[in-house]
């Protein structure tokens, strides 16, 4: 029984530190608050972090590898998410290391999640070896993760073009960690900027906020509360759905007090 | 050409592989790993003793070809043996001192923390002085004792044996096993700044249930009783 409409997406960046794993979660707790079933892959292997990030660290007992080398059966080793009964994660092991899977290997697990989810989503390593090419092997479609820095954008380019090589036609991006307050004063790029560097589409923005960090230390998901980063993860989860959102301008600095101040000083 | 990659020979110590000297060395380990998976049955869980014959091998090579030939069968390799010490006697001696040495240690001691990732397996019981950190393992047959902080995931009687217990001066493990029961810590709401008391427990099977208590003469006298 293929599930048609089963969808492979690969999050990566290049660089590391930009919220790849973050996102992975959000993006995955997001889609399943819209009805879909979900998997997160972590392909990590040997430093995994999307179960801490989900909080799911404690019921790890089977792994990718242990799927893969055929020592338990695939949904064994599934956990199911605390918050969401239709989000599941497939972890990482974290006493191997990249080498322990292969491209095909990770096609051929792909395949046997299709029937299962809606949209499979792999977690990808930093970097462009051999845990990038396990990551993107079986995915259709990919969304990189940047900041609006200029070395993370360097790496995104490179991946874009990486991807683009792969044969992954459909690759948006994702900018992440935005600073209003420093876009405003020409100090940081703004989304416009970084898309007009990289030339692919937008998928959205996220400001940077505490309260994701906060979230993830937690081993909670941003997605559902009401936060601008929570809102923005949603309207990302839509439009990989395929709705067209409207890109959210971000004014959190404009208050009520400010508006008034400002039309004062017109006056 | 398959065939002649590897061609096994057997005596009743050992097995002698005899190596295609020109082939790659990925195709030829993944030819062993054919080889013995299909003589999985037949091998069954032997104690030997291995050779490598008509081929040059680095120590690296050798250690994978071994890990090759463990996960493809049941076999239990007990020590690699050179080519030119390999009469019958010399098998048997190698196979019985390599027998000889697990059942004299009845316990064990490891100084050191274990981070991340790293694993700790014993046969026999483990004294870790040092901590477990998370995301680490101490998987052990018989009982583990930790004279420090476990943070990681603890296995006692890994084997199957119900009567082993895990203790620690810090126990807030990710999770316990012993034997086949498992129990995970509880989910908790913080920030893990990773600075916990020392307070002495330990975890036992009681009813079929895992009981994690502190170290009392109650308790104490609950497990033993």
């Amino acid at each position: 029984m293929e599930n048609e409409m089963s969808e492979v997406i690969v999050v990566t960046s290049g660089k590391g530190g930009v919220g790849k794993t973050t996102s992975t979660a959000n993006i995955g707790a997001g889609l399943a608050r819209m009805n879909k079933k979900v998997v997160l892959v972590d392909t990590d292997i040997g430093l995994r972090n999307l179960d801490v990030v989900m909080g799911l660290e404690n019921r790890i007992i089977y792994n990718l590898v242990d799927v893969i080398e055929g020592n338990c059966r695939l949904k064994q080793a599934l956990i199911k998410d605390k918050h969401y009964p239709n989000l599941y994660l497939l972890p990482s092991a974290q006493t191997r290391d990249k080498s322990a899977v292969s491209p095909e290997q990770m096609i051929k697990l792909a395949d046997s999640l299709k029937p299962l989810f809606d949209y499979i989503i792999m977690d990808c390593p930093a970097g462009i070896e051999q845990g990038f090419r396990n990551a993107i092997a079986a995915a259709s479609r990919a969304i990189v993760v940047t900041t609006p820095e200029v070395a993370a954008i360097r790496d995104a380019d490179r991946i874009i073009g990486l991807l683009e090589a792969a044969g992954i036609k459909k690759i948006d991006l994702l900018v992440n960690r935005m600073r209003l307050d420093m876009i405003r004063k020409g100090e940081m790029m703004s989304v416009e900027d970084v898309i007009d560097i990289l030339a692919v589409d937008l998928l959205g923005a996220v400001p940077d906020e505490e309260s994701v960090v906060i979230a993830a230390n937690h081993g909670e998901p941003v997605v559902g509360n009401d936060s601008m980063a929570g809102i923005a993860f949603m309207n990302i989860c839509r439009r990989i759905n395929g709705e067209t959102v409207p890109l959210a301008e971000f004014h959190p600095t404009v208050s009520f007090l400010q508006k008034v101040s400002s039309l004062l000083r017109l006056k | 050409m398959e065939k002649s990659a590897v061609i096994i020979k057997s005596n009743p110590y050992g097995l002698i592989l005899i190596l295609d000297p020109d082939l790659p060395f990925e195709e030829l380990n993944r030819a062993v790993g054919e080889k013995f998976a299909a003589a999985a049955g037949f091998f069954k869980n032997a104690n030997v003793a291995l050779t490598f014959r008509g081929r040059v091998l680095t120590k690296e090579q050798e250690r994978l070809l071994v890990d090759t030939v463990v996960q493809n069968s049941k076999l239990n390799i007990l020590c690699l043996v050179d080519e030119q010490k390999e009469s019958k006697e010399y098998y048997k001696q190698a196979v019985t001192r390599a027998l000889e040495r697990p059942a004299t240690e009845e316990g064990q001691f490891y100084r050191g923390t274990l981070r991340s990732g790293q694993v700790l397996e014993c046969e026999a019981s483990i004294v870790v002085i040092g901590d477990v950190n998370p995301g680490a393992q101490v998987i052990s047959k018989g009982n583990i004792v930790i004279l420090g902080c476990c943070m990681g995931t603890v296995y006692a009687g890994a084997g199957g044996d119900t009567s082993c217990f895990a203790a620690a001066l810090t126990l807030k493990p990710l999770q316990i096993r012993i034997a086949d029961k498992i129990v995970r810590s509880a989910i908790v709401k913080r920030v893990d700044t990773g600075d916990y008391p020392i307070e002495p427990r330990i975890a036992y099977l009681k009813d079929g249930h895992i009981q994690i208590k502190a170290i009392s003469s109650d308790t104490l006298g609950e497990y033993l009783g």
